[in-house]
């Protein structure tokens, strides 16, 4: 990616950081994760790494298999 | 007789199915595109209520019966019908048209049915055609994973069918209407058989199996209705039903872990349709107005992204002849069109804002807050980013950057393009103008999706998700080989139960006749002489009648010769008689 590009995902990563935190919180619905600061960019970050890491773990542990494990049938 | 706006669109599909093989090849693939069309501005005017009865011995059978629920249901199986014969135009064999349209009027049957018996006859009529969508590959994997889909759809089938005899026999009713009675066998019995089609875990594996295996146009049709037409059923017969909850939000991230797992792009979206579905049951269990408008709506977007997603796939497919993400890999620079609307496709089903899969999966995720299921709308939020994470990333990344393997795809078919951009401009058209389809959904809406805080929640998930998949791109190239599912407690011990059952047995069944035969062989050999056992004479392995008789050879050789002798004597007695 060019550099115009990664200036525009930064100033925009900030900008949703930024309303994320002047974001009112809707009264009606209140749950323990409106009292976490931009929750949802955690959220986004972490919630990446744990599907990753979580598939690969499963993976390595026994879901993953050679081409043709089933061949024989 | 002329086509009235009451005319029932699963009819007109089946007699285009019909009719289709008859006409002549040239005419076909504008026929196959003109039959959806034809029940799309059926669906679009026919006004609310029930439009064809028939009567079937004792019971009332509604064929046609249309409400707002089953419009919006119909309009986009027509839509997407018409879509995937665009897209497969220049496909000229009768058989996958005819299947195709066949399976879109068993979809549109199911849809606007009014009884059970109407229901299953077209539920039925839809697992045939989709299977030969599958076979029609011709490969020997597909041939294969294609009659497992079959026998997997037979024994859903089967469950429904047993459901509707017990609830009819219960009720003495067969009209479809929200089932409220959870004690009831036969409740259950319709669940399972709609939740298998509906692809919920663990009855989902037919579908990860065999829709990377059907052919590259025929995987579009079946994207959209099989999994789709069980959601509507969910959504009119199961309302409110919690377990689909737990069941949709389980769904949404089992499909999105099996999804990062695929190494085949289209195993990829198949798992992904699996994820997107969980929204919509998830939405059938909340039960509210919110929730049945935000699955009836998300069910519509999806089938427009979904089959872009599978149209952009199968591009690759059909110009590479690869689909394993290991084999792909720098086409960017020779397919600049099929990538950029393959990523609309991408950024819809991750929810980018001004994209169609915005307006609906955020409906679902909030009505799950406002009937404070709040643990399922977290889950559903991470599952969002298992979303973006594969098809908006990782798979895009590794088919059309990551490493070059110098490919270099044939031109793609313009049908193909053009089905693919109608579809890319229908998924911005409902991201940017979301009241074309709210005013068309069950209930009316009162759901902004273009809010402040929601803007800003979904750019700070899509833009950290970027971040985290940046960071560890290299963790993430795929690998070779396949993944384990559910599908290996079948497919496993079927290598045992044929070891057990045919080879181990057949190996026994020979044993024994050798031995038998062995067996057989030695006593006769013992009767071959049974006077040798009395006698003891041994040395005489056969039985000869000569041995034991008086020798009679001299007594007829002393005879023959007499009469030779005396034939001879009368012959030259006779020769003296003539000579004199």
């Amino acid at each position: 990616m060019n550099k115009l590009l990664w200036a525009l995902l930064g100033i925009v990563a900030v900008i949703s950081l930024l309303g994320g935190l002047a974001s009112p919180h809707d009264p009606a619905h209140d749950v323990w994760w409106n009292s976490i600061p931009d929750f949802f960019a955690l959220l986004g970050f972490m919630g990446c790494l744990l599907i990753i890491f979580l598939a690969k773990w499963l993976g390595n542990l026994f879901l993953r298999k050679r081409e043709g494990y089933y061949n024989a049938d | 007789m002329p086509i009235e706006a009451t005319f029932p669109p699963a009819l007109i599909l089946l007699a285009g199915a019909l009719l289709l093989p008859l006409l002549p090849r040239n005419c076909r693939s504008l026929f196959s595109l003109f039959i959806p069309l034809l029940a799309l501005g059926l669906v679009w005017l026919a006004p609310t209520g029930t439009h064809l009865t028939l009567a079937l011995m004792d019971y009332h059978l509604v064929v046609y019966q249309v409400d707002q629920l089953s419009r919006i249901f119909g309009m986009i199986f027509a839509l997407i019908t018409f879509i995937g014969c665009l897209f497969a135009f220049h496909v000229k064999e009768a058989a996958k048209q005819t299947a195709a349209l066949l399976y879109a009027a068993g979809a549109l049957g199911v849809t606007f049915a009014g009884d059970f018996i109407t229901l299953f006859v077209f539920w039925e009529l839809m697992s045939l055609p989709s299977t030969y969508l599958i076979w029609a590959r011709g490969t020997r994997e597909s041939e294969k994973s294609g009659m497992r889909y079959l026998m997997f759809h037979i024994f859903g089938g089967g469950l429904l069918f047993a459901g509707i005899l017990a609830h009819t026999g219960e009720t003495g009713g067969i009209l479809i209407e929200p089932l409220t009675a959870r004690t009831s066998l036969s409740s259950w019995l319709i669940l399972a058989g709609v939740a298998l089609n509906a692809a919920v875990v663990p009855l989902h594996v037919w579908l990860s199996d065999a829709y990377p295996k059907a052919t590259v146009t025929g995987a579009v049709f079946l994207s959209a209705l099989t999994t789709k037409t069980a959601v509507y059923v969910l959504l009119r017969v199961f309302p409110g039903w919690e377990i689909l909850i737990f069941l949709g939000v389980v769904m949404t991230l089992y499909g999105v872990v099996f999804a990062f797992l695929a190494n085949d792009i289209r195993e990829v979206l198949a798992y992904h349709i699996i994820s997107q579905v969980g929204y919509m049951v998830a939405g059938a269990g909340i039960g509210t107005e919110l929730a049945i408008n935000g699955a009836s709506a998300h069910a519509f977007s999806h089938i427009l992204y979904k089959a872009l997603l599978f149209m952009g796939a199968g591009a690759v497919l059909q110009t590479t002849g690869k689909s394993k993400l290991t084999e792909l890999g720098g086409l960017a620079q020779k397919q600049p069109l099929v990538l950029w609307l393959y990523m609309i496709g991408a950024f819809s089903i991750s929810g980018f804002p001004l994209f169609n899969g915005f307006i609906s999966k955020s409906m679902v995720i909030a009505a799950a807050g406002a009937a404070h299921y709040n643990l399922s709308m977290l889950f559903m939020l991470l599952a969002s980013v298992g979303t973006f994470l594969s098809v908006g990333l990782k798979l895009p990344y590794a088919t059309w950057y990551g490493q070059n393997r110098g490919l270099s795809p044939i031109p793609l078919p313009r049908n193909m393009v053009l089905a693919m951009a109608v579809t890319a401009f229908l998924c911005i058209l409902y991201g940017i103008m979301p009241g074309l389809l709210y005013n068309r959904l069950p209930y009316q809406v009162h759901f902004a999706p273009y809010t402040f805080p929601h803007l800003m929640e979904t750019s700070q998930i899509l833009i950290f998700t970027f971040a985290a998949f940046w960071i560890f791109r290299k963790e993430i190239v795929g690998k070779a080989g396949i993944t384990l599912d559910v599908d290996w407690f079948y497919r496993r011990p079927a290598k045992w139960v044929q070891r057990i059952f045919l080879e181990d047995l057949e190996t026994a069944f020979n044993k024994v006749e050798t031995l038998m035969i062995d067996t057989a062989h030695k006593l006769a050999l013992l009767s071959n002489n049974p006077r040798a056992l009395f006698t003891g004479s041994a040395g005489k392995k056969n039985y000869s009648p000569d041995a034991y008789r008086s020798s009679l050879q001299l007594l007829i050789l002393l005879a023959l010769f007499g009469f030779v002798l005396i034939s001879f004597w009368g012959l030259l007695s006779q020769i003296g008689v003539v000579t004199k």
